[in-house]
């Protein structure tokens, strides 16, 4: 999905001065999309921030007498094949999907703005690092990703490591292309013209005014790092076991899909609620900042 | 037409040597020795040594990278530990099942997109509208392997109409073939079609304010006429530019989908060789994937410059 949203978001306009950005966030207010996304992804957050008041069990607390046990009162959503309460392993999943999905977020938006910039205004370099950037970009992200996780070991920081990989060439494009529009305005000639520094140039005027699309990209980096560390997760590649996770508690409950198909219901169900969120908050971002992109009419 | 396809088949010789470069260095990245990673723990020097020798990883880097090209020139992907015979081959062997797939979500997420986009622009701002592009958010925001899985337990658990896995060769009827393909291809084609719903709307939509969409009408002709035959048309162009990125993102998928659904396929073949530490197999996917991905998206464009010969000239 970023990649083509990707496509689409070089074109954003800029942010500007203090005032355009509070009639910004005025505007993001009344956009039902984006409020609706807000709260969906502000209720994950929370269930993550409280999740030892809100988990009725210790996540990797066994009951081997309760295995595979139907939800009940005292399991409010069943056990799975340790005896392990699905709910609490749920709630502190959210803790680690979102974790990942935010480091992933800023390692890509530092490295994808670093090379973008660096493309997009050291014109001998372009050529070279959009080339590298391409030949990143050939690779299915999600396989990529599962290749590099899988080659470092599975563990927290290597799924952060190899999703950063996967989808900072596509950050770096849409940064490139930003600061390739802005490098070209006016008041940045003027600024050039004016003396102004090569890197005060770079940070203080164009990147500055190039951070519109990069936020938006950002915010559908999240919502694909949630599904891809799911994945990840999935396949044995993520945060070792016990470490509970949104995908490898989809994982434990796949062999038990018969006699016990609440394991794997809710977990997949939270992270389609998280993606939701944050694909509807990108989408208000990106209607806000640009109503010519806007899918809603 | 011709110098166009030129152009676009010289501009992929850098992307494919990063591609390749990448695949190469991937061994590098293990964490200590890659021989002892893939022997075990249990395994003695001997067999250490023996896997370091098979994988060339005793020799200098420069060596082993000019061995690497030169198997590459001639389609040889080195030779898988595990299975004891050459990476290129085991996955011939299960390409027709991932192409199968790969094809069939594209096929399937492609009509029903098109439909839900069109009917979603026709329709703008009423309750189908917000349905249709409902469903096409619910597609890109719902894990494809969970998706499967709830799949196997309403259609083939719980109502019995499908198979929970496993592949039935076209070459065995087509309604078998299609039968164990179905769900998985659904499956995986499901955030695809969200992705297209919604191009596929938007484009509908500016479209259908074109001039010559007006004059359509204003000449009285039929609604349904001016739909397909004037917009559909226009619509579809941006479509197919995005076809060659979504082969990219389903090929990928496919490893995923190929494991819930256990079929014999080129993604399960790449999951097994990340359980069992074969990298070869694992490098071979990669890159196989990737060039697969840089022709696709090549024959797209080129595609796309015949339909639009604007493009050619750019």
């Amino acid at each position: 999905m970023s990649e083509a949203v990707s496509a689409n978001v070089h074109n954003l306009p800029q942010l500007g001065a203090p005032a355009r950005r509070s009639s910004t966030w005025r505007r993001l207010r009344r956009h039902r999309l984006f409020t609706t996304g807000l709260v969906l992804f502000g209720l994950v957050v929370l269930m993550a921030l409280a999740a030892g008041l809100l988990a009725p069990h210790s996540p990797n607390q066994n009951n081997f007498r309760y295995r595979l046990g139907a939800p009940t009162k005292v399991y409010l959503l069943g056990t799975d094949g340790f005896g392990r309460d699905v709910l609490s392993r749920v709630i502190y999943g959210a803790r680690v999907s979102l974790r990942i999905g935010l480091m992933v977020v800023l390692l890509n938006g530092i490295l994808g703005t670093l090379i973008g910039a660096t493309a997009g205004y050291v014109r001998r370099l372009d050529n070279v690092i959009m080339r590298v950037m391409d030949g990143l970009m050939a690779f299915p992200a999600i396989l990529m990703a599962i290749a590099l996780a899988a080659t470092l070991g599975a563990s927290e920081i290597n799924v952060v490591l190899a999703l950063t990989a996967a989808y900072a060439p596509r950050t770096a494009r849409i940064v490139r292309a930003s600061v390739l529009v802005v490098r070209e305005m006016e008041y940045v000639q003027a600024a050039i013209a004016a003396g102004a520094g090569y890197l005060r140039v770079l940070f203080r005027h164009i990147l500055l005014n190039s951070m519109a699309p990069l936020i938006v990209q950002l915010t559908f980096i999240f919502a694909v790092s949630i599904l891809a560390e799911a994945v990840l997760s999935f396949i044995g590649v993520g945060p070792p076991p016990p470490t509970p996770t949104w995908g490898n508690i989809i994982a434990d409950g796949r062999n038990y899909i018969r006699e016990a198909p609440w394991i794997s219901l809710l977990p997949g169900i939270t992270i389609g609620v998280t993606v939701l969120g944050l694909n509807l908050l990108g989408d208000g971002l990106r209607d806000v900042l640009d109503p010519r992109m806007r899918v809603e009419p | 037409m011709a110098r166009y396809l030129l152009y676009r088949l010289l501009t992929a010789i850098p992307i494919l040597l990063v591609v390749s470069l990448v695949s190469f260095l991937l061994i590098f990245l293990v964490p200590g020795d890659p021989a002892a990673e893939i022997a075990g723990p249990g395994a003695t020097a001997e067999e250490v040594a023996r896997i370091r020798q098979s994988l060339g990883l005793d020799q200098h880097i420069g060596a082993q990278m000019l061995a690497y090209y030169g198997r590459l020139l001639h389609g040889d992907l080195g030779q898988s530990i595990l299975l004891n015979r050459s990476v290129m081959t085991a996955i011939l062997d299960r390409a027709s099942v991932t192409l199968s797939l790969t094809g069939l979500a594209l096929a399937v997420s492609l009509s029903l997109a098109v439909v839900l986009g069109v009917v979603a622009a026709v329709k703008q701002n009423t309750w189908v509208d917000q349905s249709a592009m409902t469903v096409a958010l619910l597609g890109l925001s719902l894990p494809d392997f969970w998706a499967g899985l709830v799949m196997i337990y309403l259609f083939a658990v719980l109502l019995g109409w499908f198979p929970t896995g496993g592949y039935v060769a076209l070459s065995k009827g087509v309604l078998p073939w299609l039968t164990s393909l179905i769900m998985p291809a659904v499956a995986l084609g499901m955030a695809q079609l969200g992705l297209l719903a919604r191009i596929t709307r938007a484009t509908m939509l500016e479209v259908l304010r074109q001039d010559y969409v007006r004059t359509a009408r204003a000449k009285g002709v039929p609604e349904h006429r001016v739909i397909d035959k004037h917009a559909l048309t226009n619509t579809l162009i941006p479509v197919v530019t995005v076809m060659g990125l979504i082969v990219g993102i389903l090929l990928g998928g496919a490893v995923v989908v190929e494991q819930v659904f256990s079929l014999p396929g080129v993604g399960r073949l790449i999951i097994g060789a990340i359980q069992r530490r074969d990298y070869p197999v694992i490098q071979g996917g990669l890159l196989l994937t990737a060039t697969i991905s840089v022709f696709v998206n090549i024959a797209v464009d080129v595609l796309y410059a015949w339909i639009d010969p604007r493009v050619r000239y750019e």
